[in-house]
């Protein structure tokens, strides 16, 4: 189904703004959150009012004419739109929904909150409409399986932790007359990495380089011992006199030692404002994670030690994503 | 050029589907214009889907509408009225098509469907035209469900299967809803249909126009009787009465002519009028129910001397029975007639002498001799009558082919053909009478009727029409004579069955049933389906606040809004309540195999030491929240997990032995 704005515009307006407050305050945080009576809502949609004046048309029609088969008619949309209130409601009813997970992104990428939908019975759930605020949702169906994972993806723009807010989950199924829906808190939360701006090679740390440990990478210029020859491997270092005895494949290593401690220095920037050098700061620490080398980050307040890895690497990451500039000032002002 | 909302292929189908099953009843209502508009607005919206045509431009549109506007200025003469509202309907329903857009627009033709199929009941309102709207609702419903259903689920049968289930759902409110609501009976006036045929008798009579309807097999009106049914020879339904003759027609007296008695016509409930005083009722009254087909006239049916006894209906001057507007659809009434009776039995005033003795002069001077001498011969007026009578019994014939007659009717019917049918005989002996000095009417209705004996109710049949005579005589007032009873006195006695032989009969019915109730099966077949007619009108088309009440007094003791109110809530709740159950109660769908079983028992014994799993929790979840709070156990609770959702996944025998042995063996301590 193709969705104009204007069928998310039901979430807004005076009335509905203060009825989420209200749910706001009613439903509490949770991981996870089974839908049922206590947090499910339901409410004609324009369309229900719309077919209910139909009705009332219809109603006027068969009093005038005294037409009992226009009545008939009249009370059968009536108990339609009764009935449909209960298959509306139970269309969100007995799902259960869960926050897995959301990967950081780096600012202006999209983050994916992933969640788990699962149904607590067999009815066949359909066209659930989830979505973050005004973000165009995404339907789900949950009609053969029992459970499904969903990515919801919401637009990051500045570093830090990005809240979702509240979870809109709405339904408009069977007919379209009524709107059952939920807003979760489903106290999920994603980091936000500083937006990586080129910053062109990182300056060698000056006063840094005497504390320099030995960096042991792949050189060419002491032997250091043999290693099983890998297919695609230079032959120039294959240890020949090995083969020759038999012994098999070896390719001879060297070692180059060179002093590979980065440091990634707040101070290097100096002249731009903070978002800026965070930034840049970033874009080096992306650039020294691809290298094999140690790197360390340096911020007014914090200093991480060189190291290597991917965990290293998020954590500097999330040290840039986090830092607060104001409440270093305000630290060191007392 | 705009984005257009693609409608969903099978929404657009059903849509389509509802679209022409709602305008086809109308068709032949319709002028052909607007069918063939219709039409080229769905071969149009049918391209416009396949992307060979575009969306009609604004100004198109306008020119459109303004020209259908034209057209049914030009067709109808005004908007008013039931037809040309149908039709601005149906072309303000397919101009829509052509501006579905969005999503609601479809939603709006939908509800338009709805109310145009609704209309279909104004002009109908039989078995069939009621299964008919059910076939449209369950299209329409259709087409609305699959607009809010998901585009890969979007099958054809599964759409309609989902309708029908709520369809089905949703009859025990509507039966609920119609025995309950009140019937607050019409508001305002509302345009009647204007172009449907009349049928019956009309107000007027000519030779010739009785034998018209003896051809027709169609019925009446039905009626059902409280106590026993009176015999034919009783039934004679009085529905007009003729004072006026102009040489050719009789014609019906207009109010004028009882202007000296005020009010021509008393309404039910109104204050009893000084002439109804001239009525002396001799005998216990026998209450009836007419049930009228729609004849598009204001006059009922009712036998001599009738008392309405139903609201919006009165009784006239003439002592007939007459409804406020032309009858359009079915219309039941109560009327106790007391079938032994005087009616202006007092001396008649000169100006109602001489309204009752009107003769044209210079017509048929023949008869107008014959009467004056045989009535001078005759010495009482009850001899001459006699004679009158005698003579039609000795020297004419019944007919229903009469030969057609000249200016002087009654000279050419008395003196020469001799052979007539009711109108003829009716027509020349009130002439005769006239003639003679002694006040005589015709009157016209249906005389006779067949009784359904699968449920002893009567059935009048257009071609029971009848018109007979009734005299004034002094101290007696209005008696009936019917000169046909003295021709045919079979005609009167065993009504149509005994003209089933006769070609003319029945000759506009060649399928009709009636002419084959010689063969036992097919007229108890023709019975049976009248009898269901009959029950679908009793209980469906003519429910109204009279039987609401009855009913309300028999389940509820009382009428008080307050009970039939509870009442509403109480039993409306109960259906609500039930496919509430049946929808949400939770279908257990535990597996009941080994790994199943064995985390069942786990998470058992992890509740017993007050670690409950939520329903909706996830192992892995409900793991994390015992692993935090029994750092004790996390080791056990995590491997646990772990292999029953590996087993979950792709799982081997083994492992599903592994998992309930550990299980067996995990025996939390309670914390210390």
């Amino acid at each position: 189904m193709a969705l104009t704005p204007r069928d998310t515009e039901a979430s807004t307006g005076v009335v509905s703004g203060r009825l989420n407050q209200w749910i706001d305050q009613r439903l509490p945080p949770q991981r996870s959150i089974l839908l049922n009576r206590t947090n499910v809502y339901i409410f004609p949609s324009k369309a229900g009012f719309s077919f209910l004046f139909m009705i009332f048309l219809l109603w006027l029609i068969a009093t005038n004419y005294e037409n009992n088969l226009v009545f008939g008619l009249a009370f059968l949309l009536v108990s339609l739109f009764v009935v449909s209130i209960l298959h509306t409601y139970s269309n969100l009813a007995g799902i259960s929904i869960t926050a897995v997970r959301s990967k950081p992104v780096f600012a202006g990428e999209n983050v994916a909150f992933e969640l788990l939908l699962k149904r607590h019975n067999r009815r066949a759930y359909e066209n659930l409409w989830l979505s973050w605020r005004q973000m165009p949702p995404q339907i789900v169906n949950l009609n053969d399986i029992e459970q499904k994972k969903i990515k919801l993806y919401l637009p990051s723009n500045q570093r830090g932790w990005l809240n979702p807010g509240r979870l809109l989950v709405q339904t408009y199924y069977p007919l379209g007359l009524l709107r059952a829906w939920t807003r979760l808190d489903l106290d999920l939360r994603a980091l936000v990495y500083p937006k990586p701006i080129t910053a062109g090679p990182i300056p060698m740390a000056q006063g840094a380089s005497g504390e320099g440990a030995i960096t042991v990478c792949r050189g060419t210029e002491d032997f250091y011992g043999l290693k099983e020859y890998q297919t695609g491997e230079s032959l120039r270092h294959v240890a020949w006199k090995q083969y020759a005895r038999g012994q098999g494949l070896y390719t001879k290593e060297y070692t180059a030692s060179v002093d590979r401690r980065i440091w990634l220095d707040w101070d290097y920037l100096a002249g731009m404002n903070a978002e800026a050098r965070l930034s840049r700061l970033c874009d080096w620490v992306l650039a020294s994670a691809r290298t094999e080398s140690e790197y360390g980050l340096r911020l007014p307040g914090q200093e991480i030690a060189p190291s290597r890895g991917v965990e290293h690497r998020d954590k500097l990451l999330k040290a840039l994503a986090l830092f607060d500039l104001n409440s270093i000032k305000q630290h060191s002002g007392r | 050029m705009q984005l257009i909302y693609q409608i969903p292929r099978n929404s657009l189908a059903w849509l389509l589907a509802a679209y022409l099953a709602v305008i086809a009843p109308h068709v032949m209502r319709l002028p052909i214009w607007i069918v063939l508009a219709a039409l080229w607005c769905l071969l149009w919206r049918i391209q416009v889907y396949r992307g060979v045509w575009n969306f009609p431009r604004r100004w198109v549109k306008y020119v459109l509408a303004g020209m259908c506007l034209i057209g049914l200025f030009a067709g109808y003469g005004r908007l008013a009225g039931l037809e040309p509202m149908v039709a601005l309907l149906v072309i303000g329903f397919s101009m829509k098509l052509l501006e579905m857009y969005q999503r609601r627009d479809a939603v709006l033709v939908i509800y338009l469907a709805y109310v145009i199929a609704a209309t279909q009941l104004l002009f109908a309102q039989t078995i069939s035209s009621a299964l008919y709207m059910v076939f449209s609702v369950v299209l329409m419903t259709t087409a609305l469900m699959s607009l809010n259903q998901s585009q890969g689920l979007l099958y054809p049968t599964r759409s309609l299967a989902l309708t029908g289930r709520l369809l089905l759902q949703s009859i025990p409110l509507m039966l609920l809803l119609f025995i309950v609501m009140p019937r607050l009976g019409a508001l305002w006036s509302v345009p009647l249909q204007q172009h449907a045929a009349k049928t019956g008798v009309s107000d007027s009579m000519s030779p010739g126009d009785f034998s018209q309807l003896t051809k027709s097999a169609e019925l009446a009106f039905r009626v059902r009787f409280t106590g026993a049914i009176p015999p034919p020879s009783e039934r004679y339904w009085r529905g007009l009465v003729f004072s006026r003759f102009d040489g050719r027609s009789w014609l019906q007296a207009e109010p004028f002519d009882y202007y000296p008695d005020g009010k021509a016509v008393r309404w039910f409930g109104e204050q009893r009028l000084a002439w109804e005083a001239l009525i002396d009722r001799r005998s216990k009254a026998v209450a009836y129910e007419v049930i009228l087909e729609p004849t598009q006239q204001t006059w009922l049916y009712a036998l001599m001397a009738p008392e309405p006894n139903s609201a919006k209906i009165g009784m006239t001057r003439d002592f007939r029975i007459v409804n406020r507007i032309p009858i359009s659809n079915r219309l039941a009434y109560r009327v106790s007639s007391h079938l032994d009776y005087r009616a202006e039995y007092q001396p008649l005033p000169n100006w109602r002498y001489r309204n009752e003795t009107q003769l044209p002069a210079g017509y048929n001077p023949r008869s107008v001799r014959l009467a004056k001498r045989w009535r001078a011969e005759s010495g009482t007026v009850e001899t001459y009558i006699q004679r009158v009578l005698n003579w039609f019994n000795r020297e004419f014939t019944y007919t229903v082919q009469p030969p057609l007659l000249g200016k002087d009717t009654a000279d050419e019917f008395l003196f020469e053909s001799q052979r007539g049918f009711c109108e003829h005989f009716a027509s020349s002996f009130t002439i005769m009478m006239r003639a003679a000095g002694i006040p005589a009417r015709i009157v016209v209705g249906y005389q006779g009727g067949e009784i359904n004996p699968l449920q002893n109710y009567l059935l009048v049949h257009q071609f029971d029409a009848h018109a007979w005579t009734e005299v004034w005589l002094e101290g007696k007032g209005w008696r009936r004579i019917d000169p046909t009873a003295a021709v045919a006195p079979e005609r009167i006695q065993n009504g149509f069955s005994s003209m089933l032989d006769r070609t003319e009969f029945l000759s506009d019915s060649p399928l009709s049933l009636v002419r084959y109730q010689n063969i036992r099966w097919l007229n108890m077949l023709r019975l049976q389906l009248d009898r269901f007619d009959y029950a679908w009108y009793s209980w469906v088309l003519g429910f109204d606040n009279e039987i609401q009440a009855d009913i309300f007094k028999h389940l509820f003791g009382s009428t008080k809004p307050i009970r039939i109110a509870l009442a509403l809530i109480i039993l409306g709740g109960l259906v609500l309540a039930a496919i509430a159950i049946s929808l949400l109660m939770p279908s257990r769908s535990e597996s009941n195999s080994p790994s199943s079983k064995a985390y069942r028992r786990f998470c058992r014994r992890l509740s017993q030491k007050g670690l409950v799993r939520k329903p909706y929790e996830p192992p892995s979840v409900f793991a994390e929240r015992v692993a935090k709070a029994r750092p004790d156990l996390a080791s056990a609770v995590v491997e646990i997990t772990q292999l029953f959702q590996a087993i979950n996944y792709a799982g081997t025998e083994q492992d599903e032995k592994r998992l309930v042995k550990m299980v067996k063996l995990f025996k939390p301590r309670r914390r210390v």
